[in-house]
This record gives structure tokens, C-alpha cells and sequence, in this order.
């Protein structure tokens, strides 16, 4: 058939498609930008309601948030060091194998054989300890600044939610590797799992509800740590802790911006900005004096930031991108140089016969864990879910209307700050200094029954001292944000010590020594 | 003093993007190169046969696992692949020639094709003596259609 | 924000390509593949540079060691360096390492790309369990597959081994299910973990010896200087040199289960240890490499000494294999159930123990030194008077027999009483005296021998058969032969005495000589004890009746084929002679004593002719007999006969004679058993059930104990005139039934003395030494009180053990104290029942 026959056949049709196909580079550029760079008014706000971050954040970021020692950029941290350890996890899924027979095996593979394996397995257990740290940084900044305050008690909570399931996707990796230090660190935490044992042993109830051996099964699918336990510890760690955390992640973001952007004190002067970017077109912007929303035509009313004024204002993009963008590429650059530095560790396969002595949690979990060395139910999971409850309940119980967004605005917080961390400092080390020198009741009384052990041990004494000394502050200043600072400080204070104790001076068979190096060769 | 530091700042300030840009792109680069297999998990494509006294004439040998037919006539020993040349099936030594079930390729005794869709003659593996008079196939090399080998002394 | 951002993404590119070019440039397994390629060919197209690795699914393995050494089964490269050269000496041609990889052999971390990492020296650095392992450590792996037999490479591991049999480690620990259980187990030790086993930290320099190889460093330290393990404080330091320490950390190092396909392991025969290297094995760290016993200090235990001759007397394999099967002692482990040994292991070991006796002088020996009777004496009072009474005379109250009744000296000839001295009667309280030297010996034969009453002179016996009177002959006769002969000499057990072929064919001499002197091995005892007068009377009652016929035989010898002779003997007369005339219902033809005094024609004629009132009937053509034979034929028979006197068939512990075993049974459980235990197994009387005991004696000497009894003991007469008078075939019965019956029916009857005052006796003599915990052996175990032997305890309170704290406990043996022998069954029957 000739071209002409073809032509004269279907003219028109063949003619589109071939016009379609020399505009196709221009088409399909136009379909992703979408507009030109905004040379108008509604080519700008075209642009602003095709961009998927101008959704995230709002169009226009306050000054204040750019304050490098007001967030120190902590939150982004987080974000970005859970961005960066989903790509390195995903790409480690290539290569890990959860089996009791290869798990190990494969990690030593792309430890020595797959390129650059060592580098993104490393990326991956800094970024692990990075976020972590950053989460909890970033938590303590949220309270110290009282920026938990009215409209943001939910998204307190949602941030609770959120360190709990980074603590959780933590410790669930751990297990994955299968080495000496992970099968027996998550043989200590399934066992603190499965502790309320103690109490219902003690209430002779066990044989009716056995809530401990339940937890223990349900995270193990066994009663040993063993091929079912880390086909479970795998799913968790690559679907459904993950999907929580994007879930919540998504909420957290959303929720900032839903609450006025980020707290900010009510006066801000000059100086406090020194150092962000300026706008100098801002107060030409429009400010949003009558922005009313109207939803599915069913209500109307004003929205958060009516009233506020645009003052101290810049655009987001570039700014908040190029922010949060350098955040990430800081984060990035520090993981990748710590992992040339130190490799992630990776000892002797698991040996089930042979316990590591001693065997230590990772760090964010060694305060529990010297907890734990009194009493299992109460140092791994009455204190700290009672502390967990205690923080998400802050800003219900502190409804205190004060200035948010300023590191101790009030000189009496700063005060009480001082004498809580003064007197925690104290109680712990005390308490401390008192066990290992004097042991504790089982080892003046050996026959004295678990209950009252686990009832009366150093972790609940501490506790109560720490509820003493809070409701002493609550009644003697009368301000529940000075309470609320009281029980945080000595959260905080203990969390740090607690670490720093177990981590230092816990050598084999937990018991005291000065330094690692005093350790007895066993 | 301040304009070389303002001049800096511009620099940085310019090229900022780009290197951010520029060391995303490095990061995936790895990242991507991470994910390129490097061991193939495969046991040893040598195979021990034996001594050539082993294989007089008009031995047919079947390697099942390792795919791989291993005959011997007067011409001496030869070793054709039962891989499949047009989709990987493995093809089945009938006495004549190979079938393939899949789709109906066929290839004589010596692996020509005779029909289907197959584009090539079925692969001939080298056969090696080693320093100890023991023959060996070696899957990892091919040898020319029709190259067979004398052992005997 | 900008500079972060400008100076972060420097960093981050500037380390990731730092990153690449490390990878990809610099690391140390391409320079080596790139010298390799180089040698290869020129243009580099026969080799690539890439990762290489060696895939073993049936170990679960991937070495990657071939990523440097790629040269290692190419010949060519055997004059290059390390790492890309030939792999040395030929181990590769029969351990393909496709089939093999690499660190089954060398250990190492097989997956790793590095030097450091594959090495992984300084276990704990690089958290690696198994470094690799230098020669000749590297032996120690070969029994991973080299199950039973190992390939000598350096002989370190053979000399290894040798040392952990020779100083018997598994007597203390386990290996693979047998072995001791006072110290670890071992069966894993090669793989042990350094997190369980590491060694002192005061030995930081072995571990650099070992070039941080901690298994190996522990394993040293444990053998070269076990005291520094604080916990490890049973271990004895044996004192190895630093030679035999290193052998021995090799072949302990192969203690592993490791797993290697069924396919892979080199032919595994199970090699069969001998006794010898068994108790080397499992025995010598407590009880010494010869049996003479260890003194553990260090374990506050004494292990006792095995080769003690007294000790080595009185037991038997039974009882030693009983004690090592379950000791059930707190220290000594029970070797059946707990150490893991096979009963034939058990058996072998108690066999290697009793070698260790010393073996006893011949009897020629003992002939040939001649003995006297007065120092004979002397010793006999010295060592035998405990049991058998001063001079060998009854009293009541002791344990072993009087010697001097007139039927056991008649019995017995001087042999039989060394064969009992020296090898004991197993199961009673008779040890053997082995120990003892041949003059000793000489001299108890020669003083043995001079309670044997004077042998009558034929002349006299002669002249006794002139005056004999067969009135007193006819109830003398009731009286000593009638239980075997019967009450009209018409014969019993014994044959028929009124034949008269018999008194034609016997003259008095063939008389004389079978009823003084005996018959040995039958049941015919020397009556030289009844005196001359009496055997006179005897006589005249034999051959009244017959007086005038006897003629006697010629000494002249009949000639014949003995081959044709043996043929016809064994199809004709052993039907009842039995084999080789050994004596079935008819008499023992074959016997020494009978063929010495019957002449050629004497036979013939008994074979010819017959023996009237018996059985026996002619057998020459034409006398109706048993078979029909010619002259020639009885000539051949009786000149094979003559042949059994230069070759006597052996009767000892044979059954000869068949019986009817549930008669005998019967019999024996209502007389016998009260004293000699069901099944004979023992109990006041000796345990003649026992194997040990109806080994050593003929059927005959049984019968005519029985018959006869034993004046001077509870063994009664059971013949005519007897308290029960049994007849000759029921003797027989019961003597087929102790030989035929069932292991099982021995009896445990125990029954020698009252418990109660055994406790009061055990109390006050006994327990100073022997509670519990104390130094000597506790008595109460239950698998001790199972194993000994009556005989065993009887024996060892009466004579004490030498060379140890255990002394002599009977009256008048100056030991420790003053018992008599009813006051030692008391304790034996408080140690056997007391502990219910």
C-alpha cells in the first residue's frame, strides 16, 4: 500500500496524530509544570494550588519559625532522618533474607560482597540512633518552649504516638540481624513483655489471664525468640510500624499547619529575628484579615489565621524548602561521614546457648533497662507506660495560657527547672549509690515474696519521690505549668542519668563497675 | 576583606542548589549501584566427570541438574547444553535430537535446529582434562558446534 | 541555611565518591586478580577481574577466600606469591574445593572480601567465633569428616589423642555420650564459644600466642595450667609439657559436632578399642595407669587401687562389671547408664582388670621347688587359718571348710588343691592365692600333702583280701559303695559289680588300684581311708560269688586301625560312652586312671563279650550285642580307645551326662537350696550354682559329694545311709540342672547371719571408716550391696586388703579386731538386708 492511498483514505486522523506527536516534549511539560513562573496574580496562586509542598506548609512561613535556637531544626531531623532510613531499608530489603539461616549470612553479604552495602547498612543504623535522638530532642523542645499548649494538645499526642512507634521500628530492627546482641537484647525485651506475669503470678491469676504470656506470644508467635519471632519482628519493622509512622507523620505535618503554624511568642521584636531570611515585599502581600472557609457548603467561619497579619512573613518556597532541603542534606552528610567512621555493629551469630554478658539494650533503652534490674514489670513496663501516660496527658492537665514559642519565658520556670533537675539529680544518684552498695531487700530478706519487691524496688521509690516532689511543686507555686515542668524535668533527668549509669558503669551480671575497662574477664 | 567574604557568600548562596542537587544525584547514583547483583549464588560450573576410560564410544550421559547432555563417539566426547535457546525451557534428549516442550522447538543429535522458534543451535560446553587425568566440564565456557575431543592417548 | 546546605552536600559528595574509589580501586582482591590476570594471558580476555566465591549449599556456606587466592587449584602458579599461588602439597586433589570450599578445612570468615576480615584473628574484634587456624591447629578440623580414622599429617593430632586416652581425660569428661561426669563436658569443646569458655584474663598473652584465637588459648590454658581457672579447681594439673599441652590442644580442638552431609564423611567404621585402651580411657585418672590406684587430693578422693593383689583375688568379672555398670557411688560415675559404655565395653574393661593379676606359678613349677610340710605349716596358719582353722581342723564358727575330711582329701588330688589355691572358687569366700611365690606354694602341697593318710601297699591290700570277711564286707559295702553301686553291687551311678566278666577279667590289682587310689574325674574316690582290714572285707564281699574265677588279662597289645577304630567307636560304643569315651549312661571308657590299668585284651574282652547286669552286651558276631562285629573291628575299636590315654577328653565343666532337669530342680530347691541358695547361687553354703565353681569340677566330683558328703562340714551324705538317700540318677539329675539351668535362678539369698546383730556389729566397727563421705568406700549404696558378692565381703573382712586402710577383721588373723566368722555373716547380712 502506498502513502497516498493511505493519505487520501484517512487524512485527518493520521494529520492529528502526527501534529500530536510533534507537540508531544511541550505537552508533556506542560502537563508536569503545569504553569509558567508566576508573572501573575493567579499564575501565582495557580502555582500555589498545583504544588504539592505549598499543601504541606503553608504559602507563607513566619520569620520566627526560621529562628535557628528556637527548633533547632529537630523535628526536620527526625523527618528526614525517617525518609532517609526508609530509602537505605528498602534497599537492604534486596538483600536481607529473615531466616533463622540466612538472616545472619546476608547481613555479613552486604556487610563484605554487595557495593556499597556496608555504607547503606550503616547510613541505616546511624540514621536509626539519629532519629531516635532527634525525636526525643525534639520532644523535650516542644515542652521547655510550652508549645504543647492550646491549639496543640492533639498534636502533642500525635507526637507521643509518633516517638513510641519510632522506639518500637528501633527496637523491632534490631532483632533483624540476628547476631549475639540482638537475640539476646530482644530476648530481654519480649521477656519485659511478657513481666505483668509477675503480678499476676504474685495475685495467684495466671492460670486465668496470663496478660504477659499473651504480649510475649503475640510479639514472639513462640515462646523463645526463635525463626517465628523474627518473621514477626520483620513484618512489623518493614510494614506496619512504618505505615503507622507515615500515617501519624502525615497527621503531625497536617496538623501544624491546621494549628496556625508553629508556636510563636505574642510579642516578637526585631532582634528575636536576627538571622532569618527577610521578605521585603511582605506587608504588600495580602493579609488574610477576612479569610473565611466554607466546608462542603454545610458551615462557615473564620480560619485559624485570621487576624494574623503577614507581618514577619516570607514565602515558603524557597524558603521553608531550601530550610528543610539543607536540614536533610546535613543530616545526610553526618550519617554518611559517622558511617565512615564507625561501622554498625555486628557481632557473633546468635548463639541461643550463650547469653552476652553483659547483654546491653541499645542506648535509648538502657534507662529501662536498669529499671528492669529491680523489678521487670515494674522497670519495663508500669514506669514507663505510666511516663508515657503522664507526658501525652500534659497539656490536658496544664491548660495554662502563657507566652509558647520562648525557651523558659517565665523566670520561675527557669528557677524550678534548676532546683527539679537539682533534686532528681540527687534522688537517682542517691538511690544509685544506695543499691549498689547496699543491694536491696531480697538481699537482706531472701525468702520475702515478689509482690513487695515488686511494689517497693528503687524504680518505684524514685517514681514516688518524683510524684512527691511535683504535687509539692504544683501546691506551692499553684501554677500547673510549673508542675507539669516539675514531673518533666524529672523525667528527663532520670531518662539521662539512668542512660548514662547503665551504660557506664553496668558490667557483666549487671553489676557496678567504674569503668568498661575494670570489667572481669569472664 | 567583606567583599570576598560577600563574594563567597553569593557563591555559596548560587551554587548551593546545585550541589544539592548535584550530591542527591551522587546518593542515588550509589544507591543504585547498591542494588546491582555482584555474587550470582551459583555452586561451581565445574563438574568432575571422571577418567576418559569412563566414556567409550556411544556413552549418553544425562546431567539433569546441571543441564547439560554428555555424549561420546568416534570423534571423541562432547557436551551440548539442554537449555532452550529461544526461552529457557529445558529441552529433552529423545535418542534422535532434543524437543522442547514449551513451544515446539527441535534440534538434531548435534543441537542444530531442525524447526521452531528457537534462533540458535543448542550451546556446546568445554570439556577439560585437568592436570590429573580427570575430565571435566566446564558450563562456563562454550566451544563451537561440533568441536569434539579425543582423551585418549 | 544556604552554607549548611552548600557545605553538607560537599561532604556528602565528596565521601561517596571517596567511598567508590575505595571500593573500586584501592581494595587489596582486585590488585591481587589483576596480578593473576596478568599471568594468565597478556591481553587479559581468559580472566576477568570480579567478585569470585565458591557456593556450598550443604554446608550453608559461601567461602569467598578465591576472590584472592584464585590460583589455588592452578598448578601453573606455583611459583608465585602468596595469596594467588597453588594451594601446597596435594590436599586439593581429592578435596575439591567446589565440592569442599575452604574454611571447612582452615575455619575463617569465609564470606568475608578482606584479609583482616577473612582471618579474623582477634576473635573478639572482629566478632568471628572461628579464626583461621594455623598449622598444626588446622588438623583439628580434618575430623570433620575423618571420623573414625584420621589422616596422619603431623602426627600432633595422633599424639594428642593418645595423651587424652593414656592420662584418661573421659574419666572425668564426657565425650559424645561416654565419658565422666566430674568435670565438663567436652563433646563440643572445639566450638566452644568465647563467651562461654575464654581463658583467664591474667593469660592475656596466650591469647596473643594464639593470635587471638580464644577457643584455642582456653583449651590450652585448661590443659597446661588448669589452676588458673578459679571455678575449674577438680581439674588436676597432670604436669604436660608445653609439647604434650599443644598435642593435646589439637586433638582437643576437634571435639565438635559439626555438621557435614552424610556424603562427605570419610568411611566411618566403628573402631573397636581394646580393654586395655578402654580403661586407659574411662579408668586411669582415678585408678591409675597400672591399677595402682591415684591419690586425687585435689579432689579430696582416693581412687582405689584395682591392681591390689588381695582385691584382684576375691573379685570376679561379674562383680567388677556390675560395679562399673551402675557404681551409683557419689563419685564414681555408673558407667553403663550415665558414662555412656556398652556392655561389652564394661566386659572388656573387667577383663583388662583382671590381667592385671599376677599370673600364679605353674604347677610343674610348684613340683618342681618341693615343698616342706613344716614351713608349709607355718604358712598355712598364717593365711588360711582364718578361714579353714588352725592346721586345716574343723571348728565350728568359721568360714571356710575343714580341709581334712577324708572324702575331700580323697577327692582331691594335690592338683585340684593348687588349681583352688591359686584361682580361688569365684563366688565363695575362696580368693585366688596367685600372689603367693611357687617355694610358698611347694611348701602348702607338701604340708597339704601330709594329711593324706599313708596309701595302703598293694601287698597289704592283698593280703587284707585273705582274711576278709564277706559278712562285715557285705555292710561296709552298704555303708561306702551301696549309694553308687547299689545294695547288691547290681550297680547304680556306678556299674554293676556282680558281672561276671568283671571279677574274670579284673584281677586284684585293676581292684587295688581303682578303690585305693580312685578314679579321677569320676565318681570314684580314693577308699584309702577305710584302712586295709576294711577294703579287705570289702573285697571279699566283691568277689564272693565269684571266688576262683578271676584270671586277670595279658599285657599284650592288640594291634588295629585307629582311624577304622575311631569310626566304628563313634557309631556304636559312644551312644553310651559319649565322644571320645568322655561317659554318657555308660562309664567314662576314655578316663586316664581306667585306661592306665585295663590292658588291650581287658577291653577287648568287655567290648566282645559284655558285662553281665548291665547294659553293656557283647559285640562280637554271633553275641546278639549292640552291633555285630567282627574280631578285626573290636581290634581296630580298642586300639583307638588306647589312643584317648595320650589325648583324655576334657571333663572338667562339661555336662556329660543327660538328665531330667525339672527332676533336678525339684530336688535341689527341697535339699539343696536352704544351704546353697536358689539355683546354687550361695548363701551358708558355697554357691555351687555359680559358673565359676562347676567350671573347675567334674560331674563326677559333684555326685560323690553328694554322695559321700563332707565329714567336717554341713555337707551332708546324701547317699545310701545318708540323712536322704538319693538315688544315683536324681545325683545326676541335679547336677545336670545346676549345669543346664537358667542364669536367672540364682537365687539371692543372703540368708548367712541375723541382720540385727549385724547392725550393732557394723556400728561399732564399721562406720568409723566406712560412713558416708569418709575416705573408705560407702557401704550402703544400693548398686554396691546388688554387686558384692557374699564371698566378696566375706573375704575381704576376713583378710583384709593390703596396702590400704582395710585390715583383717577374724579372730585370731591379728587385724583389727577380734570377729568371728558368725559374727561377719552377721555384718554382710546387715550390709546385704539391713538396707531395705
Amino acid at each position: 500500500m502506498s502513502n497516498t492511498e493511505e493519505k487520501n483514505k484517512m487524512p485527518s486522523g493520521i494529520e492529528t496524530f502526527l501534529t500530536n506527536l510533534k507537540h508531544l516534549p511541550q505537552s508533556f511539560k506542560d502537563a508536569t509544570v503545569r504553569h509558567g513562573p508566576p508573572s501573575s496574580n493567579r499564575a501565582a496562586s495557580q502555582s500555589v494550588f498545583s504544588n504539592l509542598f505549598l499543601h504541606i506548609h503553608s504559602v507563607r512561613t513566619h520569620r520566627y519559625n526560621f529562628k535557628k535556637t528556637f527548633t533547632m531544626g529537630l523535628g526536620i531531623a527526625s523527618a528526614a532522618s525517617f525518609v532517609i532510613l526508609a530509602i537505605t531499608g528498602i534497599l537492604l530489603m534486596i538483600y536481607y533474607k529473615p531466616s533463622l539461616a540466612e538472616a545472619y549470612n546476608s547481613i555479613k553479604d552486604i556487610h563484605f560482597a554487595v557495593p556499597g552495602g556496608r555504607l547503606i547498612r550503616n547510613i541505616h543504623r546511624w540514621g536509626a540512633h539519629i532519629m531516635v535522638a532527634g525525636v526525643f530532642l525534639h520532644m523535650v523542645r516542644v515542652f521547655m518552649t510550652g508549645s504543647y499548649r492550646h491549639p496543640r494538645q492533639f498534636n502533642w499526642v500525635v507526637g507521643m504516638i509518633l516517638f513510641a512507634v519510632t522506639l518500637g521500628l528501633s527496637f523491632t530492627g534490631y532483632l533483624l540481624p540476628w547476631d549475639q546482641l540482638a537475640y539476646w537484647a530482644t530476648t530481654i525485651g519480649a521477656q519485659i513483655a511478657g513481666s505483668p506475669v509477675e503480678i499476676t503470678d504474685a495475685l495467684g491469676i495466671t492460670h486465668i489471664i496470663d496478660i504477659g504470656g499473651l504480649q510475649m506470644r503475640l510479639l514472639l508467635g513462640a515462646d523463645i525468640v526463635g525463626e517465628e519471632a523474627l518473621v514477626r519482628f520483620y513484618f512489623l519493622h518493614c510494614i506496619l510500624l512504618p505505615l503507622v509512622l507515615t500515617t501519624f507523620i502525615g497527621v503531625h505535618f497536617w496538623r501544624i499547619r491546621k494549628d496556625g503554624g508553629m508556636s510563636r511568642p505574642s510579642v516578637i521584636t526585631e532582634e528575636m529575628l536576627e538571622g532569618t531570611p527577610i521578605d521585603e515585599n511582605a506587608e504588600m502581600a495580602f493579609p488574610t484579615k477576612n479569610k473565611t472557609y466554607g466546608l462542603m457548603c454545610l458551615v462557615k467561619g473564620d480560619s485559624n489565621n485570621v487576624k494574623n497579619s503577614v507581618k514577619n512573613t516570607v514565602q515558603s518556597w524557597p524558603n521553608l524548602f531550601n530550610y528543610e532541603m539543607a536540614i536533610f542534606i546535613l543530616v545526610l552528610a553526618i550519617l554518611i561521614v559517622l558511617s565512615y567512621v564507625s561501622d554498625a555493629p555486628l557481632k557473633e551469630a546468635a548463639n541461643p546457648a550463650v547469653p552476652e554478658n553483659p547483654a546491653k539494650a541499645p542506648w535509648y533503652f538502657l534507662g529501662l533497662q536498669e529499671l528492669v534490674s529491680y523489678s521487670a514489670f515494674m522497670g519495663g513496663v508500669a514506669i514507663p507506660g505510666l511516663a508515657v501516660l503522664g507526658l501525652m496527658l500534659i497539656p490536658f492537665l496544664d491548660k495554662t495560657r502563657n507566652e509558647s514559642g520562648l525557651w523558659f519565658p517565665d523566670k520561675n520556670e527557669k528557677s524550678v527547672f534548676k532546683s527539679t533537675v537539682i533534686f532528681s539529680s540527687i534522688v537517682i544518684l542517691a538511690t544509685l549509690v544506695f543499691t549498689v552498695n547496699f543491694g536491696w531487700l531480697r538481699n537482706w530478706f531472701p525468702q520475702i515474696p515478689q509482690l513487695i519487691i515488686v511494689l517497693i524496688n528503687p524504680g518505684t521509690i524514685i517514681t514516688g519521690l518524683f510524684v512527691w516532689w511535683s504535687i509539692r511543686i504544683l501546691k506551692n507555686t499553684g501554677s500547673t505549668r510549673l508542675g507539669a515542668m516539675a514531673v518533666f524535668t524529672c523525667f528527663l533527668v532520670g531518662f539521662v542519668i539512668l542512660t548514662y549509669f547503665a551504660y557506664q558503669h553496668r558490667g557483666p551480671n549487671w553489676d557496678f563497675y567504674w569503668w568498661p575497662s575494670l570489667w572481669p574477664a569472664h | 576583606m567583606d567583599e570576598k567574604k560577600d563574594s563567597r557568600r553569593n557563591f555559596i548562596t548560587k551554587f548551593a542548589p546545585a550541589t544539592f542537587w548535584g550530591s542527591l544525584a551522587v546518593w542515588g547514583g550509589s544507591l543504585l549501584k547498591f542494588t546491582m547483583p555482584t555474587l550470582l549464588p551459583q555452586e561451581s560450573k565445574k563438574i568432575k566427570l571422571g577418567m576418559p576410560s569412563d566414556f567409550p564410544n556411544g556413552t549418553t550421559k544425562i546431567f539433569e541438574k546441571e543441564r547439560v547432555v554428555l555424549f561420546a563417539d568416534d570423534d571423541g566426547l562432547f557436551a551440548i547444553s539442554t537449555t532452550c535457546t529461544h526461552l529457557g525451557c529445558v529441552v529433552k534428549w529423545t535418542g534422535r535430537g532434543f524437543d522442547c516442550p514449551c513451544h515446539g522447538s527441535k534440534f538434531d543429535a548435534q543441537g542444530e535446529i531442525i524447526q521452531g522458534p528457537a534462533p540458535k543451535a543448542l550451546k556446546w560446553f568445554k570439556i577439560e582434562k585437568l592436570p590429573s587425568g580427570q575430565l571435566s566440564l566446564n558450563l562456563d565456557k562454550t566451544v563451537e558446534s561440533g568441536v569434539k575431543e579425543q582423551f585418549y592417548v | 541555611m544556604k552554607k549548611i546546605m552548600f557545605y553538607s552536600s560537599i561532604v556528602v559528595i565528596v565521601f561517596l565518591i571517596y567511598g567508590a574509589v575505595n571500593e573500586y580501586l584501592t581494595t587489596d582482591w582486585r590488585d591481587y586478580q589483576a596480578q593473576y590476570a596478568e599471568f594468565v594471558d597478556e591481553d587479559g580476555s581468559e580472566f576477568s577481574v570480579d567478585y569470585r566465591q565458591l557456593v556450598l549449599p550443604h554446608f550453608n556456606k559461601i567461602d569467598r577466600c578465591v576472590i584472592c587466592h584464585v590460583g589455588i587449584s592452578d598448578p601453573n602458579t606455583k611459583d608465585l606469591e602468596n595469596p594467588i599461588k597453588v594451594h601446597p602439597g596435594t590436599y586439593l586433589d581429592s578435596h575439591d574445593p567446589n565440592k569442599f570450599g575452604c574454611t571447612i578445612c582452615h575455619d575463617g570468615q569465609g564470606r568475608a572480601t578482606t584479609l583482616e576480615g577473612a582471618l579474623a584473628h582477634e576473635s573478639e574484634k572482629f566478632y568471628w567465633e572461628e579464626p583461621v587456624l594455623a598449622s598444626p591447629y588446622l588438623e583439628a578440623n580434618c575430623a570433620r569428616c575423618h571420623r573414625s580414622e584420621m589422616p596422619v599429617v603431623s602426627g600432633t593430632y595422633q599424639r594428642g589423642k593418645r595423651l587424652f586416652i593414656e592420662n584418661g581425660c573421659q574419666s572425668c569428661h564426657t565425650v559424645q555420650g561416654r565419658g565422666g561426669s566430674l568435670g565438663p563436658e567436652l563433646t563440643t569443646i572445639g566450638q566452644a564459644s568465647f563467651h562461654a569458655k575464654r581463658p583467664h584474663h591474667d593469660n592475656e598473652h596466650l591469647i596473643e600466642e594464639f593470635d587471638g584465637n580464644l577457643n584455642l588459648a582456653y583449651i590450652f590454658e585448661a590443659v597446661y595450667q588448669p589452676k588458673i581457672q578459679p571455678d575449674s579447681s577438680q581439674m588436676i594439673d597432670y604436669g604436660f609439657t608445653k609439647e604434650e599441652a599443644l598435642d593435646l590442644t589439637v586433638y582437643i580442638k576437634s571435639l565438635q559436632e559439626y555438621a557435614v552431609p552424610e556424603g562427605m564423611i570419610a568411611a566411618s567404621g566403628v573402631v573397636e578399642e581394646s580393654g586395655k585402651d578402654l580403661y586407659s580411657r574411662y579408668c586411669s585418672a582415678c585408678h591409675g595407669k597400672n591399677g595402682k590406684g591415684t591419690n586425687l587430693t585435689e579432689l579430696g578422693k582416693l581412687g582405689p587401687a584395682l591392681g591390689n593383689p588381695q582385691f584382684l583375688a576375691i573379685v570376679d568379672h561379674d562383680f567388677l562389671s556390675a560395679i562399673i555398670d551402675g557404681s551409683g557411688s557419689s563419685v564414681m560415675p555408673a558407667w553403663g547408664s550415665g558414662g555412656g559404655l556398652s556392655k561389652s565395653d564394661i566386659s572388656k574393661i573387667a577383663d583388662h582388670v583382671l590381667t592385671l593379676r599376677k599370673d600364679a606359678p605353674s604347677y610343674k613349677e610348684v613340683l618342681l621347688v618341693g615343698g616342706e610340710a613344716k614351713y608349709g605349716r607355718t604358712i598355712f596358719n598364717a593365711n588360711c587359718a582364718g578361714c579353714h582353722g588352725i592346721d586345716g581342723r574343723y571348728e565350728t564358727d568359721l568360714i571356710g571348710p575343714t580341709l581334712r575330711s577324708p572324702q575331700l582329701l580323697s577327692l582331691f588330688d594335690n592338683e585340684k588343691f593348687y588349681k583352688t589355691i591359686v584361682h580361688g572358687r569365684a563366688g565363695t569366700a575362696m580368693p585366688g592365692w596367685n600372689f603367693l611365690s611357687k617355694q610358698d606354694l611347694g611348701d602348702i602341697m607338701a604340708y597339704v600333702e601330709s594329711w593324706r593318710e599313708k596309701q595302703i601297699s598293694y601287698n597289704s591290700f592283698a593280703s587284707a583280701i585273705q582274711y576278709g570277711s564277706s559278712k562285715r564286707g557285705s555292710s561296709l559295702f552298704y555303708d561306702n559303695c551301696a549309694a553308687c553301686h547299689g545294695n547288691n553291687k547290681e550297680g547304680g551311678v556306678g556299674p554293676s559289680l556282680n558281672s561276671k566278666e568283671l571279677h574274670t577279667l579284673a584281677d586284684n590289682k585293676f581292684m587295688y588300684n581303682t578303690i585305693v587310689k580312685g578314679r579321677r574325674n569320676t565318681a570314684m574316690s580314693s577308699y584309702n581311708h577305710l584302712g586295709k582290714k576294711a577294703l579287705g572285707d570289702i573285697m571279699a564281699y566283691l568277689r564272693s560269688g565269684f571266688r576262683g574265677t578271676t584270671k586277670g588279662t595279658s599285657k599284650k597289645k592288640i594291634v588295629g586301625s585307629e582311624f577304622n577304630g575311631k569310626y566304628l567307636f563313634e557309631r556304636t560304643c559312644a551312644q553310651c560312652h559319649g565322644q571320645s569315651g568322655v561317659g554318657l549312661n555308660g562309664p567314662a571308657i576314655g578316663n586316664k586312671d581306667f585306661l592306665a590299668l585295663a590292658s588291650d585284651e581287658f577291653i577287648w574282652k568287655m567290648a566282645a563279650y559284655g558285662r553281665s547286669g548291665t547294659q553293656m552286651k557283647g559285640n562280637l558276631h554271633g553275641q546278639n550285642g549292640t552291633s555285630d562285629l567282627s574280631k578285626y573291628e573290636l581290634n581296630d575299636i580298642v586300639a583307638y580307645i588306647r589312643t584317648l590315654e595320650k589325648n583324655p577328653p576334657q571333663l572338667n565343666g562339661i555336662s556329660t551326662i543327660p538328665g531330667d532337669i525339672d527332676n533336678g530342680r525339684a530336688v535341689f530347691d527341697d535339699m539343696c537350696s536352704q544351704c546353697h541358695g536358689a539355683g546354687g547361687g550361695g548363701g551358708n553354703g558355697p554357691g555351687i550354682g555359680k559358673e565359676g565353681f562347676l567350671a573347675s569340677l567334674s560331674d563326677g566330683f559333684i555326685v560323690a559329694m553328694m554322695m559321700s558328703g563332707r565329714d567336717g562340714t554341713e555337707m551332708k551324705k546324701f547317699g545310701r545311709g545318708g540323712i536322704v538317700e538319693l538315688d544315683g540318677n536324681t545325683a545326676m539329675n541335679i547336677v545336670y540342672y545346676l549345669r543346664n539351668k537358667d542364669k536367672s535362678e540364682i537365687g539371692k539369698k543372703y540368708l548367712v547371719g541375723t541382720p540385727q546383730n549385724g547392725k550393732i556389729l557394723y556400728e561399732s566397727q564399721c562406720i568409723q571408716c566406712h560412713q558416708k563421705g569418709s575416705f573408705a568406700p560407702d557401704l550402703m549404696r544400693s548398686a554396691f550391696v546388688k554387686a558384692a558378692p557374699v564371698g566378696y565381703l566375706q573375704a575381704t573382712m576376713s583378710l583384709g586388703r593390703h596396702q590400704t586402710a582395710m585390715q583383717s577383721m577374724i579372730r585370731g588373723n591379728a587385724g583389727l579386731t577380734e570377729l568371728s566368722s558368725k559374727e561377719i555373716n552377721d555384718i554382710i547380712s546387715y550390709i546385704k538386708m539391713g538396707k531395705e
